[in-house]
């Protein structure tokens, strides 16, 4: 018979959801909770006040923050009205017994499994983006891809330039995120969230905008590293745009968050060869 | 008068709530419309009589001026008891006939459990002490458990919120009380009715007139107490074995003798304590 612990979800997630009718059939996910039980973690991310999903409105928004004030007091009781144990809120039991205590207009989901998160504060984030896909500010959007990327290029992003601005197709010019030019070549740092709901519209554009700068460097290498943000275990069905921008553009795709080292290493080695003389070992012509 | 009937035709929740009077969720149909109903389900003499507790103690706040769930008498029939007994693994089985049930509140609404700091969400906050008497009188301890009072969008007042009483099934000092008849007389005086957190603070910036004037509200309910009691069906009442004309001299009991049950002086002490935390001057 198994014990007890094989019985109980040990890595998991549950959605929040507000209900928009009076039946409780047309509920919209505003949230998600996780939790890592060996490692007693866990954390939630709510809809903020800057992002939007459809037909949630001020009341409702009143309505979470009550009911997420009602939550996080119970998980600092560990006590759930009607659960007659104490309850960890690192435990499946703890979401359980609050899914079946919420009843109207703010809900939580049964506990569901999950891949453990190798980075849980980083991956709560893609989660939240990929069950929840809220419409975010631009620059909301922005600073998340920007930290998570200067984050796995660590010292590097002193060396490759913020917002560069370089040529494309037809005369035109195009900023990327980050980027470099000698005459050796150009590398081109930049970025996508493919756990938004955006991921498919910015994978394309992302894809064009590329082909359109290689198109203006003919004559010499045009080094392309993209990072992006992935959903956990894929939820967001973003595997077909990574392959998507691996055919089209650049084989040096990665998680910034599971590929890091290999993310900076394939930065890294795209700068060294951007500066390095093998015939003279002459400083490059930087612009 | 007794709430309209409508007719279960199916169950809706896969299994009770965890409260302690396992309401399910049934979809009925009322005339050619189909409606939600959080339902009561009548099993023994103590659930039965918790319609009882139900019916009236909604007939009373409805006229006390609260935001209240639409109330129905749900008819379930013998065979789709037998199921519901099934499904839901009751002890006692499910009575076919009439149960209480109150129209689910989902969209706005949210059960809580009141706590100070929602008091400034309220539309109107003074209702914390007209819930404090009404439950005295009712004789209902259990307002504090999480999810015996709503939060519902108010219509009137933008980003507020109305306070709905919804869950009154320990009114009567508990079901067990008034199936006992020949008891339930002997402990009309236990005082019972316990406050939400947040009122003292109302009481605090409202003042003493508004302990004058929600006493002199709750007074003037005595002479419908026969109305309230008449808002439950007859079958609740025989199946729980109550007695109708205890049920009305309890509450014409309580609120003849509100001032000593719900500590009237106390609160008008309270009441006078200007925000410093020093008794207001009274000027003459």
């Amino acid at each position: 018979m198994p014990s007890k612990s094989h019985r109980e979800i040990l890595h998991g997630y549950s959605v929040v959801r507000a209900c928009l009718d009076d039946t409780g059939d047309h509920a919209v996910p505003v949230g998600v909770v996780a939790w890592d039980t060996p490692n007693e973690w866990r954390s939630w991310r709510w809809l903020e006040e800057d992002e939007k999903v459809r037909g949630i409105d001020r009341a409702t928004r009143k309505l979470m923050r009550i009911t997420r004030n009602q939550i996080q007091r119970w998980a600092d009781a560990r006590k759930v009205p009607y659960e007659p144990a104490l309850v960890e809120p690192t435990t499946a039991p703890f979401w359980r017994a609050v899914s079946e205590v919420l009843s109207t207009a703010v809900r939580v989901d049964p506990p569901k499994a999950m891949d453990p998160m190798d980075k849980p504060e980083a991956e709560i984030e893609s989660l939240f983006e990929a069950v929840v896909q809220p419409t975010q500010p631009k620059r909301h959007r922005a600073r998340r891809i920007d930290s998570a990327i200067n984050a796995a290029l660590g010292e590097l992003t002193d060396l490759i330039p913020l917002r560069k601005r370089v040529s494309a197709f037809g005369g035109a010019s195009e900023r990327v995120r980050r980027g470099a030019e000698t005459d050796r070549g150009v590398l081109l740092v930049d970025g996508i969230n493919l756990a938004a709901g955006t991921a498919r519209r910015d994978a394309d554009a992302l894809v064009s905008r590329f082909m359109r700068i290689r198109d203006a460097y003919r004559n010499r290498p045009v080094h392309i590293i993209v990072g992006y943000a992935a959903s956990p275990g894929g939820l967001n069905g973003e595997a077909h745009m990574c392959e998507w921008i691996r055919a089209k553009l650049t084989d040096q795709v990665f998680d910034v968050v599971s590929q890091n080292a290999e993310f900076k290493k394939a930065a890294a080695d795209a700068w060294s060869r951007l500066e390095a003389d093998p015939q003279n070992g002459a400083a490059p012509g930087w612009r | 008068m007794a709430p309209p009937d409508v007719h279960a035709v199916r169950a809706l929740s896969e299994r009770p709530m965890r409260t302690r009077w396992k309401p399910v969720d049934l979809v009925c149909r009322r005339d050619e419309e189909e409606v939600t109903v959080r339902t009561k389900l009548a099993r023994d003499a103590e659930s039965t009589a918790v319609c009882v507790a139900e019916a009236v103690s909604h007939a009373l706040l409805s006229a006390h001026g609260f935001r209240m769930a639409e109330p129905f008498c749900v008819i379930v029939n013998e065979d789709f008891a037998r199921d519901l007994t099934a499904q839901y693994g009751f002890e006692n089985r499910v009575r076919s006939g009439r149960h209480w049930g109150t129209r689910l509140m989902v969209r706005g609404v949210q059960e809580v459990e009141f706590t100070a700091d929602l008091v400034d969400d309220l539309a109107d906050p003074p209702d914390l002490f007209r819930l404090y008497l009404a439950d005295v009188i009712l004789g209902n301890p259990d307002r504090r458990t999480h999810g015996n009072v709503l939060l519902g969008k108010s219509e009137s007042v933008p980003r507020r919120f109305d306070l709905i009483p919804i869950d009154q099934s320990d009114a009567f000092l508990h079901p067990s009380a008034m199936i006992r008849p020949e008891r339930f007389r002997d402990r009309f005086g236990e005082p019972k009715g316990r406050m939400l957190d947040g009122m003292e603070r109302v009481l605090l910036e409202k003042g003493r007139s508004l302990v004058e004037v929600c006493f002199a509200d709750a007074k003037g309910l005595r002479d419908r107490a026969g109305d309230f009691v008449g808002a439950c069906h007859d079958e609740w009442i025989d199946g729980a074995g109550a007695d109708p004309g205890a049920l009305e001299e309890f509450l014409v009991h309580r609120i003849d003798t509100l001032e000593t049950l719900a500590r009237k002086d106390h609160w008008l002490e309270l009441a006078s304590i200007d925000s410093g935390g020093q008794h207001a001057l009274e000027i003459t």
